[in-house]
């Protein structure tokens, strides 16, 4: 009898036991569905992170010993009432000058841009962008002047070196 | 040896001819603006005036340009601007540039100006030195 009754305590043990392992098995897909609906402050999913390298292979370094070469390309155009194509090409050349001023400018100093959209009703409306270079520059070169078709083309160097920059 | 005229000698003669016209060399103010819209010149002013003060700085970079017979250093440099401006610069030169694009629609100005700068100049029969003070 005292067998018996220790027989039915370890049957109904068992039992419950395997009981609560079927509720565990049962309970795991649940648990697995609130992870997924997971808040988002929970750290469940961390998407892969691009990290921007710079190439320094690409770009010219102004150190002690080297000097920055900047060449830019300036274009002109001429007027349509000039008298000769002499004249022509003296005012296109002026305004390709003047541009390649401008890029060098835009290049070295850098470039001061604006804007401003308008939305109305969810349909741009207007759409504006200014941008502004304000430099002053010394001792750039004219390398070569091309005039083709009514256009001027101007190549200027400036060089840029440590010494410059320097208090 | 001697001069033509007397005790003078020839040495004094040639030295005085070489360094009094850079002491007696004119003192000139240019300034430069050019205007440019939209990739064409617009306005384009070149100012020469005589330096009413004796310029202060030390001489840098000269040109010589072709006089063609006047006496005008604003015919002279007008003349030959491709020379001129490339003494123009080694100085600085400011840029100004304002670019809008409304709509697709671009537009742009750029101001091109070289402030007024002190040149010594000596014009001679058929050249003039132009240099530029520092």
């Amino acid at each position: 009898m005292r067998y018996f009754l220790l027989l039915l305590v370890v049957m109904t043990g068992t039992a419950f036991s395997a009981e609560q392992s079927d509720v565990t098995v049962k309970a795991k897909p649940a648990a697995e569905t609130t992870v997924i609906c997971a808040s988002p402050q929970e750290p469940t999913y961390t998407p892969p992170v691009n990290k921007v390298t710079s190439s320094p292979k690409s770009e010219s370094l102004l150190t002690e010993t080297s000097n920055v070469h900047i060449t830019v390309y300036g274009q002109g155009v001429a007027p349509m009432t000039t008298t000769s194509p002499a004249q022509a090409y003296a005012l296109a050349k002026r305004a390709a000058i003047a541009d390649a001023y401008r890029l060098i400018a835009e290049k070295v100093k850098g470039v001061r841009v604006e804007g401003q959209d308008t939305i109305k009703n969810m349909i741009v409306k207007r759409s504006m962008v200014r941008t502004h270079v304000d430099a002053m520059i010394r001792q750039a070169n004219i390398i070569e002047t091309t005039f083709k078709d009514g256009l001027c083309e101007v190549e200027m160097e400036i060089v840029l070196s440590r010494s410059q920059f320097a208090l | 040896m001697r001069s033509r005229d007397g005790d003078r000698p020839l040495t004094l003669t040639i030295c005085a001819l070489i360094f009094l016209p850079h002491l007696w060399a004119d003192e000139y103010i240019i300034s430069y603006r050019a205007v440019v819209r939209d990739a064409i010149i617009v306005d384009e002013k070149l100012n020469v005036s005589r330096a009413m003060q004796k310029c202060e700085g030390r001489h840098t970079t000269s040109i010589l340009l072709e006089t063609g017979g006047s006496d005008d250093l604003h015919q002279i440099i007008a003349r030959e601007h491709d020379t001129f401006f490339s003494l123009m610069q080694q100085s600085a030169l400011h840029i100004d540039h304002h670019e809008k694009n409304i709509d697709a629609t671009n537009q742009s100005h750029t101001i091109l100006t070289m402030p007024p700068q002190c040149f010594t100049v000596d014009i001679n029969q058929d050249l003039a030195k132009i240099t530029a003070l520092k």
